[in-house]
């Protein structure tokens, strides 16, 4: 991956991994499932 | 006389904004031999290296410095441009990647068009392309991989058929850290694309220029064809 020109170097913290809503993470149905089979495909929101 | 300025100026050093970079990067999705993990992994330089939700860089090559190192190619990539990762996804080699939103953070090199990093959350999967040209809603198994983990490629509902697959839900909740899926995935601009990709709103009609043809508009046309014989028939007995 060609990014260009060197810019700057430096250090940053990641501030905001402590404040993730912990809802985002969603439970898993049946593993491998047929898509076909599922009348409403689940695509995630949140 | 004024003074001259310094040259070449150099890279600034010792930045230290107060959040992290967002940035736009493409990746492979996998999924563990046992199915219960899901991953993702580079392109290139990285495409034997698997990572989850958040991860540290380490530097293939030589474990004794950190990346990112200068003159080293290490680190995780990202560009601050999603449009320019929406570009790179166009190449024949990414197509069957996922395009994610990224946190960078750690130590960095910025460059103009992103940075090389040591830390990495991702955010999001905002993008995942069936390679028909629709919108992924789910991920079947690539065909190749790494030892441990199968590579999944993204398809629509269309596509998918009666293969098994995995809705991208399903794949974010086996990741190691909440990632959001993107609500709806954009189109290709390719007219006629749908950009949804449940079948509800994917008409079968709605088929790309030279595609082939879908089972439903076969049978739309052979219904018609048996209405127009029940009309030559009925008129043939009313004579």
């Amino acid at each position: 991956m060609r990014l260009g020109k060197e810019q700057a170097v430096g250090y940053v913290e990641d501030t905001e991994a402590d404040s993730l809503p912990a809802e985002e993470v969603m439970a898993g149905e049946a593993d491998w499932t047929p898509l076909t089979t599922d009348p409403e495909p689940s695509l995630p929101v949140s | 006389m004024g003074r001259l300025p310094l040259w070449p100026a150099g890279p600034a050093k010792g930045e230290r904004p107060g959040r992290p970079f967002t940035g736009y990067k493409l990746a492979h999705a996998v999924l563990s031999a046992d199915g219960a993990s899901a991953a993702f992994a580079g392109l290139t330089l990285g495409a034997t290296s698997v990572y989850g939700a958040v991860g540290d860089a380490c530097c293939v090559w030589n474990r004794r410095h950190s990346p990112p190192r200068r003159w080293c190619g290490c680190g995780f990539y990202c560009l601050h441009a999603l449009a320019d990762a929406r570009s790179l996804a166009c190449a024949t080699e990414n197509r069957a990647t996922l395009l994610l939103e990224v946190a960078a953070s750690g130590q960095y090199i910025r460059y103009e068009r992103g940075l090389r990093y040591s830390r990495q959350r991702v955010r999001a999967i905002l993008d995942a392309r069936c390679m028909c040209g629709r919108a992924g809603s789910a991920l079947a198994d690539a065909g190749s991989g790494l030892i441990g983990w199968r590579h999944l490629a993204p398809v629509c509902d269309t596509c998918a058929g009666n293969r098994p697959a995995l809705s991208l839900g399903e794949f974010s909740a086996r990741l190691d850290g909440p990632v959001r899926v993107a609500e709806t995935l954009p189109s290709t601009g390719l007219p006629g694309t749908p950009l949804a990709s449940s079948p509800r709103e994917v008409p079968a009609a709605r088929e790309l220029p030279g595609a082939g043809e879908s089972p439903i508009a076969v049978l739309s046309a052979e219904i018609a064809l048996l209405h127009a014989r029940l009309d030559d028939l009925q008129s043939r007995l009313d004579k």
